[in-house]
């Protein structure tokens, strides 16, 4: 008797320690964290880092990274959506946040913002660029991660070689740069002036540092063929067709672009503050002459920034919160520039950073970001309006037909679209 | 009393055989495959058929629309470029295969050839692989600025300056045709190699006896004897070839340059999946579907006249 007792008793002690394992198993939620920036170097390691840091502090939260490419990215997380398999936290470019809200394929974020103190109170230490595409009729959809603008990255050294002077005499004017792009070509020696990366995105700096724009802000205009525009935009075209830049820029993607610097195949490409450590990355002793200038021209270039957002349908809405507002906080933006090489969306994080300690940082806060002239366009129908802006570039570039009939041709394809 | 029996009366049929007695068994055997093929093939293409009639927005919200979706791309240039590019791409490649093979399975299966099993193994080699495994590989090969041919070009003084195989469109589809070619040569060696070995050798030799030459003998001989092989080879490669999408998609990112090396299926992929006008996909897609059909019909009336 007193042996089944202790039999029976033994027993109702498994069973107790086996649920209460199971309850606190049930207790800790996996999230699905999906970003194109976790298959890129420096930016994979330091979101793996800041990754760690919210399991630490949040030990009933598991966070599973799902890399992406960037090729694949949007049609996969869309793909995802439809299935109803999003992932709970994704990352997405500007310019694409309007049509994904359009889709339906983020969750609104008002409630979690409601309780952070209003919509308008959680935004305001963003760059506000960056915020306007993340509303949709006064509905809070995604929150700004990092930001910047765009600069010249140039080989100091291969300049030098060439006879000028970017340190003390930069290029001011589109006259200077293409008088410079001559002296830094020798197609015998496999050496080109510029790296050209061309899309949309790349060619905008170039149009508003040539006095011109893409879109009014309200984007029922825009200034695609105005004169500023086309002359800027035949510029750029002209860069390749006189053969400043080396053969095959329809193929070179950003890899590339930054590759192609790195191994002093070009002189100088131009780029957003991440550019920087990819150059490095591609080939550390290149630090030594590798020196950044503000655009000729106006100088002025186009805002770029990445927004993250939480996956429609989320079976942990309450926890991707919380994993999306360690991302976007202040210190965390901050660990992310230190090591992740990418530039603060908030103005309290841009404050923490030391332009002594980190001087590559300086031109571009200091210059660039100050004189963004217009954000990357954002708005729902722009995805086709990209694909016509980018066919332009590239028949351009092919010699298809003359540079000013192309962007006007696509600038009246892009109006029937506002 | 004489006691009857009464023959006509058979044995009782038990509830499986009352259910699928007869043709209805037949159908039971086929089941599986059948719910198989309308859950994986059945269901999308008539999904996709509807969606033709349909324009679908952003938020997946679908209205009727009739034919609006066919007479707009119909109305595309790029859906004529796509059309005239798919149908260079296929008929090059299924051609310069079908040469290639038959050089290549006829070298094999002289009597001369030596190590014999090597050279079946390293032809077989990149039919072993993946379109976007190839894809990936050739773009690194032929890139403009770090490809290795490049560097062999210059380094042989051929060229003096690298050349941009993929982002030239005078260049571009004759590479993407050079790499399915290099792709798919494989399998038709392999179908080709075996309809050889069942040539008569006595028809060889009679004809060789009777005062033809080798080439002569290959003509009218061995090549009749292959028809029915190459006939087969030939429109299995233009179905693959025609609905190919993978290759593109990787190596020319899409069809680029500029739209130069844009099949259908990649047309489709970007209607869908970047323009997000799916109801102008979903009707590309049935336009391929009905030129794929003519196709498959027009092998199985081979295959039916080949087996009688």
């Amino acid at each position: 008797m007193k042996k089944n007792a202790l039999l029976y008793c033994l027993l109702a002690l498994v069973v107790i320690l086996a649920s209460v394992n199971s309850v606190f198993a049930d207790d800790v939620v996996t999230l699905r964290f999906q970003d194109w920036r976790l298959a890129e170097e420096p930016s994979a390691s330091a979101l793996k880092a800041i990754i760690d840091a919210f399991e630490e502090a949040h030990p009933n939260i598991k966070v599973e990274l799902e890399p992406v490419t960037n090729a694949e990215r949007v049609e996969k997380f869309n793909n995802q959506v439809r299935a109803g398999e999003a992932p709970d936290v994704v990352r997405f470019n500007v310019t694409e946040v309007p049509t994904e809200i359009s889709m339906g394929a983020f969750e609104e974020l008002d409630k979690f913002m409601e309780a952070e103190g209003g919509i308008e109170a959680f935004y305001a230490d963003f760059a506000q660029f960056l915020v306007g595409p993340a509303i949709s009729d006064g509905h809070a959809y995604a929150v700004p991660h990092e930001g910047d603008s765009f600069l010249l990255y140039l080989n100091k050294a291969m300049w030098e070689e060439a006879g000028l002077d970017p340190v003390n005499n930069p290029p001011k004017t589109f006259e200077e740069l293409k008088a410079a792009n001559a002296k830094l070509t020798d197609p015998s020696k496999n050496q080109y002036a510029f790296g050209m990366y061309p899309n949309f995105q790349w060619l905008q700096s170039w149009i508003l540092a040539g006095g011109g724009r893409y879109f009014n802000d309200d984007y029922t205009e825009t200034y695609l063929d105005s004169p500023e525009s086309i002359e800027a935009f035949k510029f750029y075209i002209n860069m390749y067709r006189d053969g400043e830049v080396p053969p095959g820029a329809t193929e070179v993607s950003y890899g590339d672009q930054v590759a192609l610097l790195a191994q002093k195949q070009v002189a100088y490409i131009q780029g957003p503050f991440a550019t920087w450590g990819n150059i490095i990355d591609a080939n550390p002793e290149i630090k030594e002459d590798l020196i950044a200038i503000p655009f000729p021209g106006t100088g002025q270039t186009a805002g770029r920034g990445t927004e993250f957002a939480i996956g429609k349908g989320s079976k942990h809405p309450e926890e991707a919160w919380e994993l999306l507002k360690w991302l976007t906080s202040a210190d965390m933006e901050f660990e992310f520039f230190k090591n992740g090489s990418m530039l603060p969306t908030r103005a309290s994080a841009l404050a923490m950073i030391d332009l002594d300690e980190y001087p590559e940082a300086r031109m571009m806060i200091e210059e660039a970001v100050p004189n963004t002239g217009e954000p990357y366009p954002a708005f729902p129908a722009w995805g086709k309006g990209q694909v016509i802006l980018n066919d332009a570039i590239a028949a351009s570039l092919l010699g298809q037909g003359d540079p000013e009939t192309n962007l006007r041709e696509a600038t009246e394809a892009i109006r029937g679209l506002l | 009393m004489v006691e009857t029996v009464n023959l006509s009366n058979k044995p009782k049929k038990t509830l499986f055989a009352r259910i699928f007695g007869g043709e209805r068994l037949g159908w039971l055997f086929v089941a599986p495959s059948l719910v198989l093929f309308i859950i994986t093939l059945g269901y999308p293409i008539l999904y996709a058929i509807k969606l033709s009639f349909y324009d679908v927005a952003l938020d997946y919200s679908e209205k009727f629309v009739g034919l609006k979706n066919f007479a707009s791309i119909l109305h595309d240039k790029w859906f004529w470029n796509s059309l005239k590019i798919t149908l260079i791409y296929t008929f090059s490649s299924v051609s310069l295969t079908l040469l290639f093979g038959l050089a290549i399975a006829t070298a094999l299966n002289a009597r001369w050839l030596k190590f014999r099993k090597l050279f079946h193994m390293l032809f077989l080699v990149p039919w072993t692989l993946s379109y976007v495994v190839i894809g990936t590989l050739w773009r690194w090969i032929l890139n403009s600025s770090y490809g290795v041919i490049n560097a062999i070009l210059q380094s042989l003084n051929i060229t003096s300056q690298n050349i941009s195989f993929l982002g030239d469109p005078r260049y571009a589809l004759p590479m993407v045709i050079f790499v399915n070619v290099w792709r798919n040569v494989p399998f038709t060696i392999v179908m080709l190699y075996a309809g050889l070995q069942l040539v008569p050798s006595d028809q060889i030799e009679a004809s060789l006896v009777d005062g033809a030459s080798k080439v002569q003998s290959y003509v009218f001989v061995t090549l009749p004897h292959l028809s029915g092989v190459i006939s087969t080879t030939t429109i299995l490669n233009i179905i693959w070839t025609f609905i190919q999408f993978d290759l593109t998609q990787v190596l020319t990112q899409g069809g680029g340059p500029n739209h130069a090396t844009e099949l259908l299926s990649n047309l489709i992929y970007a209607n869908s999946f970047k323009y997000y006008e799916f109801g102008n996909g979903a009707a590309i897609s049935v336009l391929m579907l009905i030129i794929v059909l003519l196709l498959t019909i027009l092998y199985s009336k081979l295959l039916e006249r080949q087996n009688q």
